[in-house]
């Protein structure tokens, strides 16, 4: 009896042990074969559903195209994409880990947040961006934008709603904010969700949407668009609506929120450059297009060397000066 | 204490304290219970000075300007408060000793909670780097083993279960970690 | 179009044999999703959702709400079997579910679970259909003070339900609220009590913490006692509710549906704090509260409809607005934004199948559930035959897997685990859970909303009185704190006397 146990429990045992040699031995074989060989992860620093999320997953859909493999969306959510970001930047560089992110990963940073820095990736490019607009209720005291600023100029401290610290559109705001000198007052509420009813019910007299938001709310005739920081005509809304731009003449940059692929800084250069061109082929579809319009997000491509070494240490500068302004940045 | 069922471990109750302890009769704990009593109350204390001295360095700010600090300072007040004002009553009611099963403890199982408890430990610890089927597997393993004696079966139990949970939850949409096996997709 | 017509049209929708079969479809998985803790159908929604790229927004709607749905049941099964809480909705069910299980009445605790859930999600269907716009108009009209006010209105009646010592459920309470601390301050941006853990700044998940607090130290305290005795009384009474249960559930099943919908409507975890609710008040009116904690039905039977109901009253602002109410809503509307179908106040008029389809849908999953779950009792309840020695590591790697499962991260297993040392400690010690982790629930609400009232108000207390609902709310909370205060007042003037 003793003795069945004991062979029982070493073929087990060899079985276990050869089984795990193959395994790892597999592994070894897989990094000799042409990238991409085997399903890529890519991953997003936020809940299912969102418009990050609706991001990652459209390009997934459309890499899966290009690359040839499946592209399986992962969500990491957790500390405003500080853990999804910590754990791109920890990946193998191997191509096989890749993040969609946005600007969180350097509000992060510049939050003092962040176990990660900006030297842990590497930017492939960057393809979409996220809309936000100024919304008041539809029977509100300002039709236009230049009204709401003359009022706030003379009566400082208008609260305005946003969907949370160092969001894309609290930074934005606070950017015009600072540059309008409306002394505005932000009241941090927890996403579109909250920030709908606060200004439909009149709790709070305007608010940053986000696109999606907006345009439902404005189909409905519930809310009137007082301003939207991108063209709007770009994220299909009325050409008629002030853009940051025209309403500053130009002179004012705004902090646009793109979102990027990003990767493990020390990835290859071949499998950047396909990656990046993947992209780039992605955004001139027009069916992910048309994907990204319903969502009311614009597409706009930039490649990575131009991110790297033009728009983004500027752009960063630019965040890194509204958030100490705003009393965000680690001191 | 005999409406309990018998196979209740001592103060095995779910949510709410037992019904019993709201009669109004004064309460008689055992000594070792009175001891426990009194411990985890001086746990309280500490853990609300704790809490006070790490929210005040928040920033309090005042009742009509609310800084992050400052429910966090006056729970730790209250809680302080509260849990001295329980020492005084346990300690005031001298225990005496209790007819009920309650202080004999199996210390023998002890072991086995013990086991239990380091192997439920080791799991996230391992997760991630050696992935979910060797995880499972030698958790498993050691879960099955220190309830019953027969190695072979556990083993192959083990693998078992290990292999049908990984399709099972996949399917249901739950992302496991690979770890070594990565090769493998 | 009207009410009538669009319901009808609606049905016909939905019965076409496709779409039957992905209702059906979806309630399946969502049921195995549900009974498994930890494990949301978030992540079933979304493997399946690239499947729906392809069909109608109304058959992809059905297919993914069922999920939803069938979750919502299932999530109580192991808080009865087990006292696992598999959502935080489902953590009240907990507190005498177990106990009725551990009596041999598991049976007639899942079918009036079920059943209470078919009542409470028809009755807030019906609800929806009729009131969608007008309580969507008064939801509006709540603003932070006001949420500050019912959710300080709802902790005085939840204190009903603590039991035993005073000063034990007020350390719990106080507790309760310090966890719910920990994490990145939502109106200041500081990180509280986070001691440089990057996974603590969204703060201490409450369901790792619950199925620790429950799950896990109920098996601990199993594993105490000698292991061949059975943890449950092997005779199984009944397998289904029997007339005086019926006759004892009937009450909170009605109150336990309008309390469930109309605080659906509010912004939140609604599910979780109308189960509580439920709980509370059924407690409050019981003839025998005394029984509650020990396996009374009507602990079961209230909470169940409740969490129901809520969810059912958590689609006004949905389909009125177009504001998801939860993570598992928001990934429908993704669905729906990708087939070009913009929820918001005009979906009735743009999209009426797919309002109408929705809404009928919402019938057909509950009414299938029913007919899904009833059957399967008698399968629950032979699980329970299984012994421990087996039992016991099953229920760990489900607990081990659903926590991971939550957000893919190892922190929250190592949270589950410390929990449930916690909660065998705190029950070995006579401490009652519930009033923790309800505490922790509504703090950091009651927190958040006080703060931005202020914002709003400009530093100014009285924000609270000067705006009626609020006024009201809070005048009806003053009522019953004094007369707590009373009732306790005499109760210990009897102690004295005796």
């Amino acid at each position: 009896m003793a003795m069945r146990k004991k062979t029982g429990c070493s073929i087990a045992g060899v079985a276990l042990l050869v089984a795990l040699a193959f395994a790892s031995a597999n592994t070894s074989w897989a990094a000799e074969k042409k990238y991409p060989s085997r399903p890529v992860e890519i991953v997003c620093g936020y809940p299912p559903g969102g418009a990050m999320d609706m991001t990652m997953r459209i390009w997934a859909k459309h890499l899966e195209k290009r690359l040839g493999v499946s592209v399986v969306p992962v969500n990491k959510p957790g500390a405003g994409a500080i853990i999804a970001c910590t754990y791109i930047a920890n990946a193998q560089p191997d191509g096989y880990t890749l993040g969609s992110v946005g600007d969180h990963l350097v509000i992060n940073i510049i939050a003092g947040r962040a176990k990660y820095s900006l030297e842990d990736f590497r930017y492939v490019a960057m393809a979409t961006c996220i809309a936000n607009t100024l919304a008041v209720p539809a029977d509100s005291q300002w039709k236009t934008i230049q009204e709401f600023m003359d009022y706030a100029k003379k009566n400082p401290g208008v609260k305005y709603a946003h969907p949370g610290i160092g969001s894309s559109a609290h930074i934005r705001a606070e950017n015009f904010n600072k540059f309008a000198n409306l002394k505005l007052v932000p009241v941090a509420l927890k996403g579109d969700a909250e920030v709908v009813p606060a200004v439909l019910g009149k709790h709070i007299p305007i608010g940053v949407l986000g696109g999606a938001a907006a345009k439902a709310q404005l189909q409905a005739g519930k809310i009137r668009v007082l301003m939207s920081f991108d063209a709007p005509s770009e994220i299909g809304l009325d050409p008629k609506i002030p853009d940051l731009q025209s309403v500053f003449d130009k002179t004012v940059p705004d902090v646009d929120i793109g979102s990027y692929l990003v990767v493990p800084r020390k990835t290859p250069d071949e499998i950047v450059t396909l990656l990046e061109r993947a992209m780039e082929d992605m955004t001139k579809d027009p069916e992910f297009v048309n994907e990204f319009r319903s969502n009311v997000m614009k597409v706009k491509f930039i490649d990575g060397t131009t991110l790297t070494q033009k728009i983004l240490p500027e752009k960063n500068a630019r965040i890194e000066a509204v958030m100490k302004e705003a009393g965000l940045a680690a001191k | 204490m005999s409406t309990k069922p018998a196979f209740q471990g001592a103060g095995s109750d779910p949510g709410g304290s037992a019904a019993q302890c709201n009669d109004g009769v004064k309460h008689e704990m055992s000594a070792p219970a009175h001891r426990s009593q009194i411990v985890l109350t001086f746990f309280w204390i500490a853990l609300g000075l704790f809490v006070i001295i790490l929210s005040y360095g928040l920033g309090i700010g005042g009742l009509s300007n609310p800084g992050p600090g400052l429910m966090p300072f006056a729970l730790g007040c209250f809680l302080c408060i509260v849990s001295l004002y329980f020492l005084c009553e346990i300690v005031l009611k001298q225990g005496s000793r209790d007819k009920d099963v309650r202080e004999k403890k199996d210390r023998t199982h002890f072991g086995k909670l013990g086991l239990v408890l380091a192997a439920l430990f080791a799991y996230p610890l391992l997760l991630e780097p050696l992935g979910f089927l060797i995880t499972s597997f030698s958790v498993l393993f050691v879960l099955f083993r220190s309830m019953s004696n027969r190695w072979f079966t556990v083993l192959l139990g083990s693998l078992f279960t290990a292999l049908i949970s990984y399709f099972l939850f996949t399917f249901l949409g739950v992302q496991l970690p690979k770890g070594i096996l990565k090769g493998l997709s | 179009m009207d009410v009538f017509s669009g319901i009808l049209s609606g049905f016909q929708t939905v019965l076409s044999p496709m779409n039957f079969v992905f209702c059906f479809g979806g309630v399946l998985i969502g049921t195995l999703v549900g009974v498994l803790p930890g494990i949301g159908p978030v992540g079933a929604m979304s493997i399946l959702l690239p499947t729906t790229y392809g069909l109608s927004p109304v058959s992809s709607i059905i297919m993914l709400a069922g999920i939803f749905y069938g979750a919502m049941y299932g999530g109580s099964t192991t808080s009865i079997l087990v006292n696992i809480p598999g959502e935080a909705a489902s953590v009240v069910t907990c507190l005498d579910g177990y106990q009725m299980a551990r009596k041999g009445r598991a049976g007639p605790a899942l079918g009036i679970s079920a059943l209470g859930s078919f009542i409470g999600g028809t009755f807030s269907i019906f609800g929806l259909v009729f009131l969608v716009f007008p309580l969507a108009e008064t939801a509006l009209k709540l603003g932070p003070p006001e949420y500050f006010s019912i959710i300080f209105m709802s902790m005085i009646i939840l204190t009903y339900m603590a039991a035993g010592s005073f000063a034990k459920a007020l350390i719990m309470i106080i507790t309760g609220l310090l966890l719910g601390t920990v994490g990145i301050d939502s109106v200041s941006g500081v990180a509280r009590f986070s001691f440089g853990s990057t996974s603590l700044l969204d703060g201490i998940g409450l369901i790792p913490a619950a199925m620790g607090l429950f799950g896990i130290s109920e098996v601990f305290t199993n594993l105490e006692v000698e292991i061949k005795r059975s943890v449950f009384e092997t005779r199984i009474r009944h397998l289904l509710p029997t007339v005086q249960d019926w006759k004892r559930s009937i009450g909170p099943v009605i109150r336990g549906s309008f309390i469930g919908f109309f605080l659906g409507i509010l912004p939140g975890p609604s599910p979780v704090v109308s189960s509580f609710l439920s709980y509370s008040i059924e407690k409050k009116i019981s003839k025998e509260p005394e029984t509650f904690g020990q396996g009374a039905i009507e602990g079961v039977a209230g909470p169940e409809t409740a969490n129901n109901a809520a969810t059912g009253g958590s689609f006004v602002p949905l389909l009125a607005l177009g504001i998801p109410p939860n993570v598992s809503m928001g990934l429908l509307l993704g669905a729906l934004m990708i087939h070009n179908v913009i929820p918001g106040p005009l979906l009735i008029t743009q999209h009426p199948d797919v309002f109408w389809g929705l809404i009928s849908s919402m019938y057909l999953g509950n009414a299938m559930l029913v007919l899904l779950n009833l059957p399967l009792i008698g399968i629950w309840v032979k699980i329970l035959k299984i012994p421990y020695r087996l039992l016991m590591p099953l229920i760990l790697l489900c607990c081990l897997i659903g926590a991971y499962s939550i957000n893919n991260n190892v922190v929250d297993v190592v949270i589950m685990i410390l929990f449930g040392i916690a909660g065998y400690i705190l029950r070995k010690l006579d401490y009652g859970l519930a009033p923790l982790i309800l505490a922790y629930v509504l703090g950091p609400l009651l927190e958040t909303h006080f703060r931005t009232s202020l914002i709003m108000s400009d530093g100014n207390l009285a924000i609270f009185m000067q705006r009626p609902i609020s006024c009201a709310t809070l005048g009806v909370s003053a009522i019953l704190l004094i007369s707590t205060g009373f009732s306790y007042y005499r109760q210990m003037k009897m102690k004295v006397i005796q």
